[in-house]
């Protein structure tokens, strides 16, 4: 018999993947940060830094019964245009033929997860166009100032989930001040 | 006539990779790799400090994250000839061995298994039954049941009847090179979702030590920043090192009774495989899981062979030896970089230069690097090859243990020359994963001895002298010898250079023209049909090749996941 992890009854998984030092790649990494520093996630939440999301996610994919994943996309729009799909829209051997071309990325171990029965039942991608790719670590000025739009949207998805997991799912810290600026951290 | 087949891109994880073959009657001959190497890394760190090198060099790929924080460590502390505490060392490295043996076993079962193995005839041909005697017969584990089998069929025909084939859309079913009979095809693909759970396990232990994964948390330059305090539950208890224990434990039987099995068995229906692939014959590795605080002492060691004779090893016995700092060099001749240059890696620079047409010659963008100015091949393969003429017991024992069960199979006795081919690499790959296990269970007792002993020392503060320090870190990783080098001026860096295994290995042409390693190892192979040349893929995986560029974005207008062109 094949053991499966059970995932917790209404745990919630946020997973930001991105390449950190490609610029506005790593978006979703950024906005982890932004969130541990900013932000208190409910006993059921998870929040994780998964770079550039191979393999290594999977035991974080699965323990979750709603996973959240922020990404950029690549779409010819304007740059910090979010775009978010949801169930069906990001559903098997079609997004695998459409992915990068590394092949074990993030939606390669989602079809490993898929395949052993483990995928986490609700899945969403929270995602931005970015500006630049260019070697280096920081946003452009234009995505950075989406990272609060993206957990905005990120709260609002989470609003909509039923009560028992989706309430206080993600709360901004009071005191704001105490924390440490977000910028300085990758910068020093 | 002959024909050219351009494959592109080969790699499974990360990155791009594209190879050229000209086939001639059903053989290459004559083969071009290029990659799309990420030369950033130097642009990033430089005028960094030191100490933060590691954080931002284990972002370079997604795959490969914790040996390049090792590598970075270990350039500053071999620059300033900084001494490492004995426990970090232990902690280090059995971080080392649980990626190592992570990774390959992702890599034989989910990246180059089905190359080999025929996941349809897995599910429709094969009878489970028969699958299971014939795997209790050659192996004790103990989840080779009826059942087992019985519930990997149904699932994968579940899977192929549902039109959403995920990870297996790109296998090459039905293809006249795939030879195993349908009950191999079926334990080879039981044990693909098996070793799902237990690169799982093993997993477990790098983000037991290092904090978290995918990027570890607990190095520094000069140590680790794990406190050892056996009564605060905060720190690594002795409760944590017994669960790192039993996780080891449970991994040590698959590796021993599922994976080494399985690639002796598909070599055994292989042969052929075992002489084409052969590469350049020059085998580079590096000593590896330093036991003490010089570097002077290592639980595996690593040298260089000179064509292909195991018998002109120069081993490489510590991190003070000169042999390898000296004898490095890459070369841009054929790589979109400025100039014509062979340099030392402290002295070199990275410029691109790219011209679409290629009118000036260079095709790709990884540099060609060498050793005593000739290719290298690095690699489990060059690693095996280096402990075997070491007479590393280890080594040798499961070495042998290899050869034999693969002539018992085949039913024709197996000499150490197979290893040096495509199929031979996968039988290194699996040897040096049991003896990275020992020598990570070697670790694990250390570290348990020497807490005991009331030694709970993690970590020396580092010192910048001003003026300039060189420093190189090395490390033998799951695809082979990376280093890191790295020059220091008055506390920050004024240059750094990755030398990644997969440069060895995909290099373009050298200094004098010289193919690289997959440009080499192709030639000679057979191509049965160019419009699914599966068999230059078979060659080039055997490599597990990782290309650390790692741009992932979700696209979701569609690419294609491999591209073959026939032209």
């Amino acid at each position: 018999m094949l053991q499966h992890h059970r995932c917790e009854q209404d745990s919630i998984g946020i997973l930001g993947v991105g390449n950190l030092l490609l610029g506005d790649e790593g978006f979703g990494v950024h906005c982890i940060r932004y969130m541990e520093e900013h932000f208190s996630p409910g006993t059921n939440v998870q929040i994780m830094d998964g770079g550039t999301a191979g393999i290594m996610t999977a035991s974080f994919i699965e323990r979750h019964q709603y996973l959240f994943i922020i990404d950029t996309v690549a779409l010819d729009e304007e740059p910090g245009t979010i775009h978010l799909f949801a169930g069906d829209a990001i559903h098997g051997a079609d997004l695998q033929s459409s992915m990068s071309p590394h092949q074990i990325g993030l939606i390669e171990v989602l079809e490993l997860c898929r395949m052993t029965g483990q995928a986490p039942e609700h899945l969403e991608f929270l995602t931005i166009v970015p500006e630049t790719l260019a070697a280096g670590i920081g946003l452009s000025p234009c995505l950075q100032e989406k990272v609060d739009d993206m957990i905005d949207l990120l709260q609002k998805r989470l609003s909509l989930l039923p009560e028992g997991a989706g309430k206080n799912a993600l709360r901004r810290k009071r005191d704001r001040d105490t924390c440490a600026c977000y910028q300085n951290m990758m910068d020093s | 006539m002959s024909k050219r087949i351009i494959v592109d891109p080969i790699t499974r994880i990360e990155g791009h990779l594209k190879i050229e073959c000209e086939v001639d009657q059903g053989k290459i001959v004559d083969a071009w790799s290029t990659g799309t190497m990420w030369r950033g890394i130097e642009t990033i760190l430089k005028g960094r400090d030191p100490r933060e090198a590691w954080l931002i060099a284990q972002r370079i790929c997604g795959v490969c994250t914790t040996v390049h924080a090792m590598a970075s460590v270990r350039a500053v502390e071999h620059a300033l000839r900084l001494q490492i505490p004995v426990n970090a060392q232990y902690i280090r490295n059995m971080i080392v061995g649980a990626h190592c043996l992570a990774d390959n076993i992702i890599h034989f079962y989910i990246l180059s298994a089905v190359d080999w193995v025929d996941i349809a005839s897995a599910a429709l041909k094969a009878d489970a039954k028969k699958a299971s005697q014939l795997a209790q017969k050659l192996s004790p584990w103990k989840r080779n049941s009826h059942q087992e089998f019985k519930q990997t069929q149904d699932r994968l025909k579940t899977l192929l009847t549902s039109g959403q084939q995920g990870v297996f859309a790109s296998g090459y079913w039905g293809h006249p090179a795939m030879k195993l009979p349908p009950e191999v095809n079926l334990i080879a693909a039981s044990h693909y979702f098996q070793a799902l759970e237990y690169q799982r396990k093993i997993n477990k232990v790098v983000t037991i030590l290092g904090s978290k994964t995918p990027h570890i948390q607990n190095l520094a330059v000069g140590g680790v920043a794990n406190p050892i305090n056996l009564d605060s539950p905060a720190t690594l208890t002795m409760e944590r090192l017994f669960y790192i224990k039993t996780l080891m434990d449970e991994v040590h039987d698959f590796i021993h009774q599922a994976y080494m099995v399985d690639v002796a068995a598909i070599a055994a229906f292989y042969p052929e495989w075992c002489s084409y692939g052969k590469g350049i014959g020059n085998y580079l590795s590096v000593p590896e899981m330093p036991m003490d605080e010089q570097g002077t002492s290592f639980a595996m060691p690593g040298g260089y062979i000179k064509e292909g004779d195991p018998g002109s090893l120069r081993r490489i016995n510590t991190y003070l030896d000169p042999f390898f700092e000296e004898n490095v060099k890459e070369c841009v001749k054929n790589s979109h970089y400025a100039g014509d240059w062979t340099r030392h890696p402290y002295v070199e620079e990275t410029k691109p230069k790219f011209s679409i047409d290629n009118e000036d010659g260079k095709y790709s963008w990884v540099k060609a690097p060498s050793f005593i100015n000739e290719p290298a091949e690095v690699g489990p393969l060059a690693s095996v090859l280096a402990m075997y003429a070491a007479r590393h017991k280890p080594a040798v024992t499961y070495t042998n243990r290899m050869l034999e069960t693969i002539g018992s199979i085949s039913g024709s006795e197996q000499n150490l020359d197979i290893l040096q081919s495509t199929m031979g690499r996968h039988l290194a790959r699996s040897i040096r994963a049991a003896v990275v296990h020992d020598a990570m269970k070697l670790q694990w007792h250390a570290l348990v001895d020497n807490i005991d002993s009331g030694d709970y020392d993690t970590f020396n503060p580092p010192e910048f002298p001003s003026g300039e320090q060189r420093g190189v870190g090395i490390h033998e990783a799951p695809r082979g010898t990376l280093s890191h080098w790295i020059v220091i001026e008055n506390g920050t860096i004024r240059n750094y250079q990755a030398v990644v295994p997969s440069t060895w290995l995909a290099a373009p042409r050298g200094t004098n023209d010289e193919p690289g390693a997959y440009e080499t190892s192709l030639v000679g192979n057979p191509v049965a049909d160019p419009e699914r040349p599966l068999e230059i893929l078979r060659t080039v995986h055997s490599f597990d090749p990782c290309m650390a560029c790692a741009v992932h974005m979700l696209d979701p207008k569609g690419t294609e996941l491999s591209r073959v062109r026939v032209v």
